[in-house]
């Protein structure tokens, strides 16, 4: 069985390379990155992936901007999304969820452990994380 | 018999008194006397001299009378009792000690306070008196050594109705004094009576007048104080109407040449003042808070105001009085120094991730084995990384709990935090060998209204710090208990205890103690006021009970009841 594939959508160069080494080596996902929301959708129209981890502030289109995009489109809507942010109030997970967000992970995240709370999702597991 | 007066001498005698009506004759000269009062009164109306005409009177009565000396005086009462302060007196002083007393104090009145006398029988009973054998008489006490003789007196009361306002005394009228008199002096009486009430109504009419010019003076002072300031300040009558602003206060407003015109508050604010400011300042003087200006072109202005009542002497509210200052540039500077706070920490985060996640990855041996040196050096990166993370966390949740946004209130069982607070302090508390122990003793159904993650939060600080401090093998005891009408939710532990003198201390931002001088187990310095923080959100109180040996035990106490402090927000 082919192992899941990944989209990282994420601004940061180095947090692409950190979390790609992560899910890749350690988690042994398939994994893509891309820097911005237009590019995302590129991607995920040319092939759906397993998973969408999923940056909350970058410019242009925002994480849960994009995630609402996705979610209106048929062939992408069944997606889960899992947005890495450093806003993790009440309010922004309201947010997350309303936009249609499946778990978030926090900033800074422990590249030990990523793989296995996104696994954790795509199984069906616990929703948030730590 | 020719005279009433022949054969009236004592009291005691049996002979009857001869009434002068039925005998025909009069005891006085009322001719004299009727002159005499005619004169007073018209002198009293035209000149208002009460001492002078009073003195005239004296004069007239002693002579129609045939006494040899007496007084008129008023009736006066104060803290000590009923006195007499005489108008008119005759001069009787009989050294020069006495004479320079009569002549500094006579013109104010002579006061007598001592009633065991004669006419203080009259002055206690408000009665006529008449002793026509006073030397033997049990109610007089004495007279002073050098005192002119008393034969007889006679002492008559002032009434003006159902008023006691003075006296008459006369004395030593040869023969005595017949009872028939007072009937004859009737008149006489009467006027003196009305001259004293209208001294006493004069005395009354000024002191009024001269509280009233005090009580304008006092408006005054402070109106001329209040128009120089650089304030806002505005008078209202009781009733809220504005009487005037002051032109610091135009100028805030943006009314630099005209009159305010219409509201000058927003609507919320408006409400706030008519619902609270207003009524507590009535009723207590004075209220002092934040509400918002409405400029002249419509634009808000946040200011610092204060509505203040002064009172007259009789306690009722004069006017109303508002203070208002610009905080428009402390609210912004305020503002910016949260959004500095928020944006810093919120951008050191993203290189913080890059550097905890490319550590996390060599330590973890993703990328190969270490030998020890490197290693050990990776661990110390990363463990400072951690530190640094902790840091910025904590710097944001006390930056958000002092913006008190964040609260979301919903009733909680503390038991469920104790056990969440175990869940996440459990792995710390397993690498220091410390054991976890939770106690409770609450009824059951007992709910707090709080917000869960603030909570839990602040619980998992002061458990992280117990497990911090406590030695191996030690135990940590969490609990929950009922205070009254509070729960308090504890932490307690065996480690080095807090110095007493340090207790309060310890919740201000960055204060760590390091109770064994190892600084080995360092935190952010901020757990404690988040903790405090929290507590206040929830109208609680964060507190520290140590003996600064034996352990430590942190408490939180909650309200059971539902929040209404100024802190809280009721849900």
């Amino acid at each position: 069985m082919e192992a899941p594939h990944v989209l990282v959508v994420d601004d940061e160069d180095d947090i692409r390379a950190i979390a790609e080494m992560s899910l890749a080596r350690i988690g042994g996902f398939r994994v893509t990155c891309v820097a911005d929301a237009t590019e995302a959708l590129v991607t995920m129209r040319a092939g759906v992936p397993d998973l969408l981890l999923l940056d909350n502030m970058m410019p242009g289109m925002s994480g849960p901007e994009l995630a609402e995009v996705i979610r209106a489109d048929e062939r992408l809507a069944d997606v889960p999304i899992v947005f890495m942010t450093a806003r993790v109030s009440a309010d922004d997970q309201q947010r997350y969820v309303d936009a249609g967000g499946c778990a978030f992970i926090a900033k800074p995240f422990d590249p030990m452990t990523l793989p296995d709370e996104v696994r954790a999702v795509l199984e069906g597991g616990p929703k948030g994380s730590s | 018999m020719s005279s009433g007066v022949v054969g009236w001498g004592a009291p005691e005698t049996t002979v009857p008194p001869v009434d002068p009506e039925l005998s025909g004759n009069t005891l006085i000269d009322s001719y004299s006397l009727l002159r005499g009062i005619t004169r007073a009164q018209s002198r009293f109306i035209l000149e208002g001299t009460a001492e002078t005409v009073l003195n005239e009177l004296l004069d007239t009565l002693l002579e129609i009378t045939g006494s040899e000396y007496g007084f008129i005086g008023e009736v006066v009462e104060d803290d000590d009792g009923r006195f007499l302060r005489t108008h008119a007196v005759t001069n009787i002083a009989w050294t020069d000690e006495l004479r320079t007393w009569f002549a500094d104090e006579s013109p104010n009145g002579l006061e007598f306070r001592n009633l065991q006398t004669l006419f203080g029988e009259v002055i206690r009973s408000g009665r006529t008196l008449i002793s026509n054998d006073a030397p033997n008489d049990p109610r007089a006490a004495g007279l002073p050594d050098g005192h002119p003789p008393l034969r007889s007196f006679c002492g008559l009361p002032l009434w003006v109705g159902s008023e006691f306002v003075g006296m008459v005394g006369i004395a030593n009228r040869p023969g005595g004094y017949p009872p028939g008199l007072v009937r004859e002096l009737e008149a006489f009486l009467g006027t003196c009576s009305t001259i004293i009430s209208a001294v006493r109504l004069r005395r009354l009419n000024e002191a009024v007048s001269a509280q009233a010019q005090l009580d304008r003076l006092r408006v005054e002072q402070y109106a001329a104080a209040l128009a120089l300031t650089p304030d806002f300040v505005g008078i209202a009558e009781v009733d809220g109407r504005v009487v005037s602003i002051n032109d610091a206060g135009r100028e805030m407003l943006g009314y630099s040449d005209g009159l305010v015109m219409g509201q000058i508050h927003t609507a919320w604010s408006r409400r706030q003042l008519i619902e609270v400011g207003l009524p507590t300042a009535l009723s207590e003087g004075r209220w002092v808070g934040e509400s918002e200006f409405l400029r002249s072109d419509g634009s808000p202005m946040h200011v610092s105001q204060a509505i203040v009542a002064p009172k007259d002497g009789r306690g009722e509210p004069m006017f109303v009085a508002t203070i208002a200052r610009d905080i428009s540039e402390m609210k912004a500077v305020e503002r910016l120094r949260r959004d500095f706070i928020a944006t810093v920490s919120h951008e050191l985060r993203t290189p913080l991730t890059s550097l905890r996640g490319s550590l996390g990855l060599l330590t973890g041996g993703v990328l190969g084995d270490f030998s020890g040196d490197v290693d050990r050096m990776l661990r110390i990166a990363q463990s400072n990384v951690d530190r640094l993370i902790g840091l910025v966390n904590d710097i944001l949740d006390l930056e958000r709990l002092e913006r008190d946004e964040t609260v979301e209130l919903g009733p909680i069982d503390p038991r469920g935090l104790l056990a969440e607070t175990v869940d996440v302090v459990a792995g710390a508390a397993s690498v220091e060998q410390v054991k976890l122990v939770i106690e409770e003793d609450l009824p059951d159904g007992v709910e707090v209204n709080g917000d869960r993650g603030l909570l839990v939060q602040a619980m998992v600080n002061l458990a992280g710090n117990a497990v911090k401090f406590s030695p191996a093998g030690s135990t940590v005891t969490l609990s929950a208990s009922l205070d009254d009408d509070r729960v308090v939710l504890a932490v307690a532990d065996d480690g080095p205890g807090v110095d007493p003198a340090d207790i309060e201390r310890l919740f201000q931002p960055f204060v760590q103690l390091d109770p064994d001088g190892k600084n080995h187990k360092t935190g952010t310095g901020l757990g404690l006021a988040i903790v405090r923080r929290t507590a206040e959100l929830h109208c609680g109180e964060a507190r520290c009970f140590s003996d600064g040996r034996n352990g430590a035990r942190f408490e939180i106490a909650l309200p059971l009841e539902d929040c209404a402090c100024e802190e809280g927000h009721a849900p």
